[in-house]
């Protein structure tokens, strides 16, 4: 199961970056957890060709 | 300061161009498009404004939440249960659509969907985020939601010199639309 996104914009001119938080930040930033019908599905396992 | 009137052949010098841009209002700082769960801008504040605002437009989330808000210090929020706001809400049936929080860890705008892909539009002015003092803020937010709006603010009930804004969905929803950061000029 994936984490949400985040992104970051700087004001002191690095580039932007978007990625997926971490269990800290997610703790941290969700302090009502998340919602389980938003959360990013699995990866669908890779299948032989 | 008194505003010049130019007429059919005045000559606008570097004097005049300079006295309209040190009386200008809103000056745009920075921004973005919404496209995660959670969107810092850091450094957006500092000692050069006292007063901000926010704009946000088209905005959406993927699922019934509310679009909240947090003050950073460096890249991270100040741990403490210091948010308290209150909003005045309407739907375009009449009914109340009221929200309040008070000691809690994360803000609210006013902005809400009651499912995935409303849109919503937002303006608040922050003040004094960057002085040692209470950061508060206030606006309003029109919500596809209930087809209402919410008018209110609230306040970090401590002093605190924030130099970023965090904006973000209050359970992981993602977030997209454009927001916009402005400072209000000191004259």
């Amino acid at each position: 199961m994936s984490n949400p996104l985040k992104t970051i914009y700087y004001f002191d001119g690095t580039p932007t970056e978007t990625r997926e938080m971490t269990d800290a930040e997610v703790l941290e930033s969700f302090p009502d957890g998340l919602d389980p019908a938003d959360e990013a599905p699995a990866p669908a396992a890779d299948s032989a060709e | 300061m008194a505003i010049k009137t130019f007429t059919a052949g005045s000559i606008l010098t570097a004097a005049d161009t300079n006295t309209f841009l040190a009386n200008s209002g809103l000056v745009y700082l920075g921004g973005g498009n919404l496209s995660s769960s959670q969107t810092d801008f850091l450094g957006c504040f500092s000692s050069n404004y006292t007063n901000y605002r926010v704009v946000v437009s088209q905005g959406t989330l993927s699922a019934a939440t509310d679009f909240c808000l947090n003050f950073l210090l460096g890249a991270a929020p100040v741990a403490s249960n210091a948010f308290y706001y209150g909003y005045v809400g309407l739907t375009s049936g009449g009914a109340a659509s009221n929200q309040n929080g008070a000691g809690v860890p994360l803000g609210r705008t006013g902005a809400y969907t009651s499912s995935g892909g409303q849109m919503f539009v937002l303006s608040f002015d922050i003040y004094a985020p960057n002085v040692n003092t209470w950061t508060r803020w206030a606006g309003q937010a029109c919500n596809q939601a209930d087809l209402g709006s919410r008018s209110g603010g609230g306040h970090w009930a401590d002093n605190t010199q924030f130099t970023g804004l965090r904006l973000q969905s209050a359970g992981g929803q993602t977030i997209t639309g454009k927001a916009e950061i402005y400072g209000y000029r000191i004259p």
